[in-house]
């Protein structure tokens, strides 16, 4: 993503001054005759070490580093057993395997030392990764597995996770970082893992550590931010001493950027991007939104993305040429088309917050993963290369989130990017809806049937996984398809007689609701019950989502997106008879933080003669839901599904 | 004002042929439906005999036109190969539509990939990569060759795909000297042309079919391979220089072939400790057919699978020995080990060869290679055969997989082999027996039951539990298992019996709550008693065009045994209702015993597949019962 900028001249003083001393792997080694046991067999697996150290070392002028994982795992169940006998190690093109080691110590305490030669090798040239794999032999139910390697590769400093904590128990949780004395390291903690704190009495090299005799495990709870909330460390080349230079920090990354994405274009380039104008079909008169909408609509319409990391997939030219781009691609392209129709905008990089929360007080590379644009005049983002996104709505997750922002400033003639974090707010839930009108009448000739009118509104995130995309359906699907999604989910036996779309248009969406207008004869809704009938009113709605909660919440919840659900009911009733449990309807429970309702769920009723209109609306205004809060949560949702379990009695007057 | 208008129209219909080539337009009107169509497809096998080796090349030429937005999307392409199949040369390239003339853009970059996905390690391998510039009105060109490098491996060559395939020839030039026959599949009523030459010492063979429309697919439909035209050609001998040499001639060639490379494993020592092993799991054991349980259990629990496919390897088990080393190995190698753990303790198994459900040729049908992927050990006694495939977990010994139901298995006996065929398992060996307890407290449910479960159905909640870590998600998987009535159904507190037994029953007894299922106006109780309604799921789509596959026959029994609540008496209750025919057959029966009332629902779906006609009949029985479901429940205040 980024040009690495020289690392041996930046990192790299005099090679007189450095002491030469040995690598730490070289006098590392397992323990040579195992005798492992776990006390407590009733876990289905515990890891008895888990040890990680790497190494930065100059060896001449290269600068690299040795990477090594310990781990002994003991395996207590079929189902461990097959999750964990097969190692995929990491490895690349300019790695090289100095040491591995793997071996199954049974039960019985027999060892069986896997033979080198068993270790394969995968290749993927697109993507450039490489395999080294592996299957341990011999594992029974209680038998420890054990492996080592180190890897020698092209340094990895500029900020790097390690996740430590999993899904079971740990003993002997290990790290280890060792560097030459000239290049500090900076590090932080995050969930439960202790301080990474100098070893002041390593002399010849600087060295950092913890060790943590157990860790608990963290159980995975449905909708959590899972890898985001285990206990990892980051660390980062901060400092060479011999310069006093800081190596990390975002403001080398904000120049970087801005050079290599904000270049002076050749002729070449110029006379390419001409050639597209015709194409974007962008007027004068268009607002800077229009026109980003524009260029948004038309990459994504027309440019296929590749994982591939080929040259010509980065080459501006070649993109668009050839209409096929990797990411770093297309972000050339939507700046180049920016910069041609004079787009205000920024770059902004930042992390999707399941995975990682972007920690504004910790600068590091390793928050800086996806790619946004942010517009400063309409305050709206586009992610480049999310082709099921639009604009106006990048990503959810990953929004709610801070993000490093980079904008172009000029100072005379000189150019240059500089850097500011700032929050990506979550779009509000106004923008996302999900808008039902239902009109519901009776056969007069038999009450269990019903004729119903549906008009189904969506917007924001509701209308994006199709508006953008209606013509890409065949014409002999669509019909079918849109049945099927959106009017046969209150019933999967109703005959549609008559459908209407609305704003199919893939370039209406972000501007106007992608709407359904369905008619619908259904014999689902009511049953008869002797001389009275009981009509599904909640089934109207559609399946609702139940929460249970079995144990206290531990980890925060976090929806995709904020959004309302919005719906009115008109009911027929039929005449001659009445609704004897109108007040079934009445349902509302509510969330307030600071004097504003964030969730709601709120349903009532007015009836004008045998007209019954039902209102049952919907909001979620935040998207995470710390665990404190959970129980006003679920309540909000399930109420919906309580909604979801109305049934009216008509009885004759 | 006219010369104006007449200008106007002139320019715009210049742009529009401008726009699109004559192609464009011609299949745009025919095929409005399409993605894209391909305009050519010429495949080119060449067959030479030469020192009694055979060499094999297939050439193939795509041409495809792109007919909506979503070309683009087609934007990647990748071709696998392997030892077998290698393919030997790869051209590929964009054809852009610019101001009336096709333009060539060559693809210049090819990816090579190991293709990890199949198996943990095998020989297949992808070449991966992208055509430029792909929009609507564009085309592609692709031509390849493959050096097919054992003889008993041509593969199908198709006549209709799920797009539309205008230009269609196959050609096969191929030694006289070389006996070729061509299974065809699904051709009926599907004209193509043929035509068969002698041109020097070789027969030219040439199919050609033009303007084939598309193939549709739709959910749980068997595989393509029933529904796509296809021939698949096969080498059934030659003549040798000494003599006529048999290559797949019927299924004893092809027989010949797989008994060459299994004969000469295990011959080695066996192994002490699985000498030992086998003689603890089966010392105590009474009958032949409970040594062959004990073993048959044994490594379905312990040897875990792990794919190796490379060459040949994709073929030859491994020895007995080393898969007992390694504890893993995949079907070949279980078949290996239980084959070898049988003559320990005595006993005689027999290798097998056999295609899973989604390979619908028989071995008359075809005698190749293709007809088969999968491998298990056979096992008779008194007559009667057990399929053990010890790839699986929890198979019951007289239960095969049940991927393999109904199709046939090419048993070794020595030299010689049987083809037999797998039976069905019948709906009353996968079985869930529900017996559930009912309370009516104010506007909800409270209760208890007892849920059984036999075969398959026991088998796919084992798995579903063998992920489980905590109490807390097994709670979670019951609760949407065992769902009555609607999504409030909770259970409280559970307790297993026979979790992961092979051989039991398992059940689980659970009470439970339901909220806000009741409906109470005034002096009335309703209730809708069919908290499962579970011939539902089966109801298939009423245009449905193909047939439709399950894993397995079931049956339902769920006895709901509801209080009358105190001080109320019964108003209502339905009729007791049974509707059936041949393939399902549901009955819904309702009894009041003292203050209680019984309502039974028996249901059975006696089916792995059904035709577009047998859904029909479902359909309309499972209307039957929908209606019936509605039936309601009334208890009236005394």
């Amino acid at each position: 993503m980024f040009q690495k900028t020289t690392i041996a001249c930046l990192l790299f003083f005099s090679i007189t001054m450095l002491v030469k001393s040995q690598q730490f792997y070289m006098s590392y080694d397992w323990e040579p005759k195992p005798s492992y046991s776990i006390e407590d067999s009733s876990k289905d697996m515990v890891a008895l070490k888990d040890k990680i150290v790497t190494e930065f070392y100059f060896e001449g002028e290269n600068f690299v580093e040795y990477f090594m994982e310990h781990r002994i795992l003991w395996l207590n169940s079929d189902d461990r057993i097959e999750e964990y006998n097969k190692v995929y190690l990491p490895y690349s093109n300019n790695s090289k395997l100095e040491v591995n080691k793997a071996r199954v110590i049974k039960k019985n305490g027999e060892v069986i030392e896997l033979d080198e030669s068993k270790i394969l090798t995968a290749d993927d040239e697109e993507t450039g990764k490489k395999y080294k794999y592996f299957a341990f032999e011999g594992v029974e139910k209680g038998s420890f597995i054990e492996y080592y390697y180190v890897e020698k590769r092209s340094p990895s400093y500029q900020g790097r996770r390690l996740s430590f904590q999993a899904g079971f128990d740990k003993m002997n949780v290990e790290f280890d970082l060792f560097a030459p004395k000239n290049l500090v390291f900076d590090f932080k903690s995050y969930n439960s893992i202790p301080d990474v704190t100098r070893d002041t009495t390593s002399v010849d090299k600087l060295h950092w550590n913890f060790v943590l005799k157990n860790l608990k495990g963290v159980d995975k709870e449905s909708q959590s931010p899972y890898n985001a909330s285990r206990g990892f460390v980051i660390y980062k080349l901060d400092k060479n001493t011999y310069n006093n230079k800081t190596i990390t920090s975002y403001s080398n990354v904000a120049q970087n950027l801005y050079s290599f994405y904000y270049p002076t274009y050749e002729d070449e380039s110029n006379k390419l991007i001409d050639n597209l104008i015709p194409e974007l079909k962008i007027t004068d008169e268009m607002d800077e939104e229009a026109k980003a909408r524009k260029i948004d609509f038309y990459i994504k319409e027309n440019v296929f993305l590749s994982e591939a990391g080929n040259e010509n997939l980065k080459d501006l030219n070649s993109v668009i040429t050839n209409k096929i781009a990797n990411e770093t691609g297309l972000v050339k392209l939507y700046v180049a088309l920016f910069r041609k129709f004079n787009v205000q905008h920024e770059i902004v990089l930042t992390s999707d917050r399941l995975s990682i929360k972007f920690d504004k007080e910790f600068e590091a590379n390793n928050f800086l993963n996806d790619f946004l644009f942010y517009f400063p005049k309409s305050k709206k983002y586009l992610a480049p290369s999310k082709f099921e996104t639009r604009f106006g709505f990048p990503p959810p997750y990953n929004t709610d989130n801070y993000g490093l922002f980079i904008k172009e400033v000029k100072v005379g003639s000189y150019k240059s990017g500089v850097s500011k974090i700032k929050y990506i707010n979550a779009i509000e839930a106004e923008l996302s809806t999900d808008k039902m009108l239902i009109d519901v009448q009776f056969s007069k000739e038999d009450f269990t049937q019903n004729t119903i009118k549906l008009d189904r509104m969506m917007s924001g995130y509701y209308a994006m996984y199709i508006q953008p995309f209606t013509n890409l359906i065949p014409p002999d699907k669509k019909d079918e398809f849109l049945d099927a999604s959106f009017a046969k989910s209150l019933d999967k036996d109703a005959e549609v007689t008559k459908r209407t779309i609305i704003n199919e248009e893939p370039e209406l969406f972000g501007l106007k609701p992608f709407t359904l207008k369905f008619e619908i004869t259904s014999e689902s809704f009511v049953e008869k019950a002797g001389n009275k009938y009981l009509f599904k009113l909640g089934d109207l709605i559609g399946p609702q989502m139940e929460m249970y909660q079995e144990k206290k919440r531990v980890l925060p919840l976090e929806n995709e997106f904020n959004r309302s659900y919005l719906r009115t009911i008109t009911l027929h009733i039929p005449k001659g008879y009445t609704i004897t449990n109108l007040d079934d309807i009445n349902i509302k429970n509510v969330y307030r933080k600071k004097g504003k309702d964030i969730f709601v769920f709120d349903s009532y009723y007015k009836l004008e003669g045998n007209i019954l209109t039902v209102t049952a609306d919907e909001h979620y205004r935040e998207t995470i839901v710390a665990p404190e809060n959970y129980e006003e949560y679920r309540k909000v949702i399930n109420s919906a599904a309580d909604f979801n379990k109305i049934t009216l009695v008509l009885e004759k007057k | 004002m006219k010369r104006i208008f007449f200008l106007l129209l002139f320019t715009l219909c210049f742009a529009i042929t401008a726009q699109n080539s004559k192609e464009y337009e011609k299949y745009k009107k025919l095929y409005p439906n399409a993605t894209f169509v391909r305009l050519q497809q010429e495949i080119i096998i060449k067959i030479k005999l030469k020192d009694d080796q055979i060499t094999i090349s297939k050439e193939v030429f795509e041409e495809d036109l792109y007919l909506n937005e979503s070309a683009n999307y087609n934007s990647k392409r990748s071709l696998s190969y392997n030892t077998f199949f290698d393919l030997e040369k790869i051209e590929a390239a964009s054809l852009d539509y610019q101001n009336g003339a096709f333009k060539e853009l060559p693809v210049k970059d090819f990816n090579k990939k190991n293709d990890l996905d199949d198996s943990f390690y095998d020989d297949s391998k992808t070449i991966n990569f992208l055509y430029p510039n792909l929009k609507k009105g564009s085309k592609t060109q692709l031509k390849y060759t493959y050096n097919i490098k054992n003889p008993r491996f041509l593969s199908a060559f198709y006549f209709g795909d799920f797009f539309p395939l205008i230009n269609n020839k196959i050609t096969i030039i191929s030694d006289k000297n070389i006996a070729l026959q061509f299974k065809e599949f699904n051709l009926e009523n599907y004209p193509i042309d043929f035509q068969k030459k002698k041109k020097g010492r070789n027969f030219i063979y040439t199919w050609t079919s033009v303007d084939k429309d598309d193939f549709d697919t739709e959910s749980n439909a068997p595989s393509y391979k029933t529904i796509l035209p296809h021939i698949v050609p096969l080498i059934a001998s030659y003549k040798g220089k000494e003599k006529e040499e048999n290559l797949l001639n019927g299924v004893k060639g092809l027989y010949n072939w797989y008994y060459s490379l299994v004969k000469d494993i295990n011959k080695d020592p066996n192994d002490q400790k699985l000498v030992n092993l086998v003689n603890e799991l089966t010392k105590d054991k009474a009958s032949d057919l409970e040594k062959v349980k004990a073993i048959y259990y044994w490594t379905q629990k312990n040897i875990k699978y792990i794919a190796f496919e490379y060459a040949l390897g994709g073929f030859i088990p491994r020895e007995a020995n080393d898969v007992f080393k390694k504890k893993y190995g995949d079907c070949k190698d279980n078949s290996s080990i239980l084959y070898q753990m049988l003559e320990i303790a005595g006993l005689k198994g027999n290798l097998t060869w056999i295609g899973t459900r989604a390979i619908p040729y028989t071995y008359t049908d075809l005698p190749t290679p293709a007809v088969d992927n999968h491998m298990i050990l056979s096992y008779e006694e008194n007559g009667k055969t057990y399929y053990l495939d010890a790839t699986g977990r929890y198979i019951q010994i007289d239960y095969p997989s049940s991927f393999i139901q109904s199709k046939e298995a090419l048993v070794s006996y020595g030299e010689d082999f049987k083809i037999k065929k797998v039976p069905v398992v019948p709906a009353n060996m996968n079985v869930i027996v529900d017996s559930t307890f009912i309370r009516i407290s104010d506007k909800d449910i409270v209760g208890n039951s007892t849920t059984k479960l036999t075969g398959y159905i026991k088998n796919d909640l084992f798995f579903e539990l063998e992920d489980l870590k905590k109490e807390s998600d097994i709670k979670d998987l019951y609760n949407r298992r065992f769902s009555k009535g609607n999504n409030k159904f909770l259970i409280n507190s559970f307790q297993e019996k026979n979790k992961y037994s092979y051989e039991n029953d398992f059940s689980v007894a659970y009470d439970f709550t339901i909220k806000s299922y009741i409906q109470k106006v005034g002096s009335e109780i309703f209730i809708n008693p069919h908290l499962n309604k579970v011939v539902s799921y089966f109801k298939t789509k009423k245009d449905r065009k193909h047939k439709i596959e399950y894993d397995y026959k079931k049956q339902y029994s769920y006895t709901n045994t509801i209080e009358i609540p105190e001080g109320y008496t019964v108003e209502y209750i339905p009729k007791s209702i049974t509707v059936k025919n041949d393939l399902i057959s549901v009955n819904l029966n309702y009894r009041k015993e003292g203050n209680k009332i019984i309502c039974q629902q028996e249901a059975v779906l006696d089916f792995i597949l059904l035709d577009v006609e047998q859904q029909k009949t479902v359909n309309d029985i499972i209307k039957k019962a929908e209606k019936a479901y509605k039936e309601i429940i009334i208890f009236k205040k005394k």
